[in-house]
């Protein structure tokens, strides 16, 4: 064999242990840390584990929303391989795939990642879990297993107030910049739900598991168990609401009540409301457009969100505001000829009851609701500085509730009329408009929460507190995480004045257009009714064709007790309710008497019901006419 | 003399058989075999029924290597038409009735089943090297004509099965003696040229699944999951060794299925994953001392049919370690070869140690 032969065979054996010897050197030395990365990102991923989402309960603890298990069929996006169309197909022999169920189940898949669940068909019945399961051999794919989904036991109850979760969009996902959730994820979509998300919460876990090629589980690597989330205490008093509730009857309306001590919410009712329960997995299309074609709108916040003239109910206020800047003093007088001309012009302005009270002083406008002496004082005020004090009890302002949507309804001024209208005439602020504006109707419109928050503040006598739900939270164990504090403040009024505008309150209930409700009364109090227009009605639409209840105006009664310690204050309005004094005031009586002196009073009180609906002392609603009146002059 | 002397006799006659046997390649495969078996437990996820297997298949190979190492080498010539007409009977009764799997014809079942193929590896250069051993004179342009037909034929047949790592180690193993005998220079630089320029035509006549394992190697990351998988994912079980290696049974590349034939053509990433670089270095060192120990003993054969073949079972030996840890390493196509000693026994493991078994025949005949 020749020598060159042997060299070229010596050579090809060089090379090739050269190659070999620098190419695995180079990938298991020089690209080593690189390499080593791929390889444990191909073994390793991260999967969430779930908090529980804290509990809402009231301030006796009765649960309000809950986590109960609901039994689920569902399927890792990696295992789903097949077609699905074909999987629906044969799973709609045991169990019941709506076209909803699809659509949920589409959607949530495509955001999903491998190892997040995704939901099939949820809320199972028995009968679908003993036959699905029996069954389950043929879809190795799915898993029927538990899962902890929210259950809002008093259904409509609380629907405007605790609100409801749902599933995370990514609209959500956008908003929060949390990665804390995971796909499929629940978070608090609207009421106390949302606005207490963080806390309600919790901490997502991870667990950090080894997979195989085929994204087999095979093992753990770390994990940080989830931070369940706390239980929040409401101020809100189960058995009060569902009082509140059942007394509006099949009316809508709205019934706020605050302790006004601590500014604590014991009862929000906005009705009608819905089924928060319905929400969670999504709403389907039928009921979504039922609630949406509800005329009487439940998905209406009332509570928080409905505004309404405040009608009578405004007077104290004014009142208040008259003396405050010197307008009045409690003595002045003025005389009441059952009608107010504004001076140089022939309009009568008249007064709802249609009586000629003669000599009148302030503590009596307000007993008997007198418009005279309102509409003049609304004048003598002017609208520019009932803007400088009137914000002071929160009108034209959002109370700072702990909600996530409040209205802060609106105290008309110059600038907003000549903001919002075109007309030349209507773009100034009128004299006829103070006037209008001295007994609450015309533009101004607020929230029967702003109401009860003013009557607070009345109560409270210029201490101010912000409403709120927030009572506590404490931990799974019961241990107290966080209280709510109060940061009052005082109004720099004379509390002179507050005493004064009590103690006419208080005639209204003794003497005055509340005093329907006070017999028996077993302790003192405050109120004020008032009346809400719903339409202008003028000498034609009279007529029948607005006869309809859902032309009556809405009843208005704000009031608070005990007068001189008072531990309850509240705004009721009834839809369509007519008078305050009718239908919103003893509303509030069986609330009081509930709540301060206990189950039984409640209950004896119906025995009085029949009487005091018979002193049916009530206003009327001239006020309408009047600005139909007004308008076609102006014109 | 008693009959236990005689026993003792022919016990010491067999144990003689070994000893005389050449002990530095004896030692080196001994020591491979153990690593095989080290490695195949851990590529076999510890599953009994398959170590055993293994096992086996390197007791019958050891077996065989004595055996075909005590023959004498003028029977092994005698034998070398009538095997290489079997294995091409062979080869032409696989595209037959041979069995298919993963849509190639490549094995015969025989009971057990065999890949005639693996035969040719052995049958092919056998044949060669008796041919031009016959030859008294220098070997002529016709001789090699000749040569070059008993070369393609069986590599037409494995070329259609299809199996073109086979094929290409077939051809190789015939060309190496061809080259060993005197191919001229000229003849083989044309022969190369000649390649690289039909390479467009080969190229139109490869399958699509050889066209594609050439373009991932060119770019795996064009096909992450499909094609390039595979060569993505060794060279990740390479590259995560390291120096030291995850540590034996640890590699998580290898034990969490994502190396695709673990056990057999991929083995070497089972190495480099749990030894790291010391343990793919041990193994190239052994596989250096292994080849510079062939050298000596082509240097040292007595004939041409000896030196020709020894010196080609050498290169052959070289070319399935080039291609194999090349393969995986990513410097070379994906090609189906196993990984000497290394890769999970099987026919490919017991034609290599008939191929040694020869080697250790001249090595005696040498007298070392």
């Amino acid at each position: 064999m020749k020598n060159s032969r042997l060299i070229a065979a010596y050579s090809f054996i060089i090379f090739t242990f050269v190659i070999l010897f620098l190419r695995y050197g180079y990938l298991q030395l020089i690209n080593h840390n690189q390499l080593l990365k791929q390889s444990i990102n191909n073994y390793s991923s991260i999967v969430a584990t779930q908090p529980v989402r804290g509990q809402i309960v009231d301030r006796n603890g009765i649960i309000l929303a809950d986590n109960d298990a609901s039994y689920v069929v569902a399927a890792l996006p990696k295992d789903l391989k097949g077609s699905q169309k074909k999987l629906f197909e044969s799973m709609s022999k045991y169990l019941s795939i709506t076209a909803l169920d699809k659509k949920k189940f589409y959607a949530t898949k495509n955001n999903s990642k491998n190892y997040d669940w995704v939901v099939i068909k949820d809320d199972l019945s028995d009968k679908e879990i003993a036959n699905f399961t029996a069954h389950a051999y043929e879809f190795p794919e799915l898993s029927v297993f538990a899962r902890v989904k929210r259950n809002y036991p008093f259904d409509e109850l609380y629907s405007h107030s605790i609100g409801y979760v749902g599933r995370i969009s990514q609209k959500d996902k956008q908003k929060i910049k949390n990665q804390d959730y995971v796909s499929n994820d629940y978070i608090g979509k609207s009421g106390l739900e949302q606005y207490y998300e963080s806390t309600l919460r919790g901490y997502l876990g991870k667990k950090s598991i080894k997979t195989d090629a085929n994204g087999n589980e095979v093992g753990l690597i770390d994990s940080i168990s989830a931070t369940d989330g706390q239980t929040l205490h409401l101020t809100i008093d189960n058995k009060l609401q569902k009082l509140a509730w059942n007394l509006l009857g099949n009316n809508s309306g709205a019934i706020v009540v605050i302790d006004p001590n601590d500014g604590g919410v014991l009862a929000f009712v906005s009705k009608p409301g819905y089924n928060p329960n319905w929400f969670i997995d999504g709403i389907s299309l039928d009921d979504w457009g039922d609630l949406m074609n509800d005329s009487k709108k439940p998905l209406l916040n009332r509570g928080a969100q409905g505004t309404y003239p405040p009608g009578s109910t405004f007077k104290p206020f004014l009142a208040l505001t008259a003396l405050f800047l010197g307008v009045r003093t409690p003595s002045s007088t003025i005389y009441d000829q059952g009608y107010y001309v504004i001076p140089g012009s022939t309009h009568r302005f008249r007064d709802s009851e249609k009586v000629a009270r003669g000599k009148v002083n302030l503590m009596d406008a307000i007993t008997y609701s007198s418009d005279t002496y309102f509409y003049k004082l609304g004048l003598d005020l002017g609208i520019d500085r009932a803007n400088n004090v009137m914000p002071m009890f929160g009108f034209g302002r959002k109370t700072g509730v702990d909600l996530p949507i409040e209205d802060s309804g609106l105290l008309p001024s110059r600038d907003w009329k000549a903001k919002h209208f075109r007309d030349d005439y209507q773009k100034n602020w009128q004299a006829a408009d103070s006037v209008i504006f001295g007994i609450g109707q015309g533009l101004n419109h607020y929230t029967p929460l702003q109401m009860a928050f003013a009557t607070t503040i009345i109560a409270n006598e210029g201490k101010v507190i912000t409403p709120h739900f927030f009572k506590n939270t404490t931990d799974k164990n019961n241990v107290l995480i966080k209280s709510y504090v109060t940061n009052p403040h005082m109004l720099p009024i004379n509390n002179s004045y507050f005493k004064f505008i009590k103690s006419a309150m208080q005639n209204v209930i003794l003497k005055g257009t509340g005093h329907g409700i006070s017999a028996g009364l077993q302790y003192t109090m405050a109120g004020k009714t008032g009346t809400a227009q719903v339409v202008a009605m003028n000498k034609d639409n009279r007529s029948a064709k607005f006869q309809g209840k859902q032309y009556k105006d809405h009843a208005w009664f704000t009031a608070f007790a005990p007068v001189d310690k008072p531990r309850i204050a509240i705004a009721v309005i009834v839809e369509h309710g007519g008078f305050g004094a009718a239908s919103a005031a003893p509303i509030a009586r069986k609330i009081f008497d509930y709540y301060l002196l206990g189950e039984s009073a409640v209950v004896v009180n119906k025995l009085n019901d029949a009487v005091a609906n018979t002193n049916d002392d009530s206003e009327s609603i001239n006020t309408s006419q009047l600005n139909w009146e007004d308008e076609n002059e102006s014109n | 003399m008693s009959l236990t002397d005689n026993k003792f006799k022919r016990l010491k006659r067999l144990i003689n058989k070994f000893y005389n046997l050449d002990k530095t390649i004896i030692l080196i495969l001994l020591a491979l075999a153990t690593i095989n078996i080290f490695i195949q437990y851990s590529a076999n996820d510890k599953v009994a029924g398959r170590i055993i297997n293994d096992i086996a298949y390197l007791g019958v190979s050891f077996v065989i290597l004595i055996i075909v190492a005590n023959i004498n080498l003028n029977q092994i010539k005698n034998w070398t038409v009538p095997l290489y007409i079997i294995s091409i009977l062979c080869l032409i009764a696989v595209l037959v009735v041979g069995v298919k799997i993963n849509g190639a014809k490549r094995w015969l079942n025989l009971g057990i089943r065999i890949q005639p193929s693996e035969i040719c590896k052995l049958s092919v250069p056998l044949i060669l090297g008796y041919y031009y051993s016959n030859k008294n004179t220098i070997v002529k342009g016709l001789d090699y004509i000749y040569g070059l037909i008993l070369i393609l034929m069986p590599f037409a047949l494995i070329a259609k099965q299809p199996d073109l790592g086979t094929g290409i180690l077939v051809l190789a193993s015939g060309v190496f003696v061809l080259f060993f005998v005197g191919l001229p220079w000229r003849v083989i630089i044309l022969a190369i040229v000649t390649f690289v320029a039909s390479t467009p035509l080969i190229w139109h006549h490869l399958h699509d699944y050889q066209q594609h394992r050439i373009l991932t190697l060119l770019n795996p990351q064009s096909d992450p999951l499909g094609k390039g998988y595979h060569i993505i994912q060794g060279i990740i079980a390479i590259g995560s060794g390291g120096l030291y290696g995850q540590g034996y049974l640890n590699g998580t590349q290898v034990h969490l299925d994502f190396i695709p034939e673990k056990h057999t053509d991929f083995v070497i990433t089972v190495v480099a994953e749990e030894f790291g670089y010391i343990g793919v270095c041990v193994i190239l060192l052994l596989y250096l001392a292994l080849i510079i120990r062939c050298l000596m003993i082509v240097r040292d054969a007595p004939d041409v049919f000896t030196r020709v073949i020894a010196a080609s079972t050498t290169m052959s030996f070289t070319l399935y370690i080039l291609i194999n840890m090349g393969m995986v390493a990513g410097v070379i196509p994906v090609v189906g070869v196993p990984l000497p000693f290394i890769s999970y026994g099987g026919t490919a493991t017991i034609i290599l140690m008939i191929q040694f078994g020869i080697m250790l025949a001249i090595a005696k005949r040498n007298k070392y």
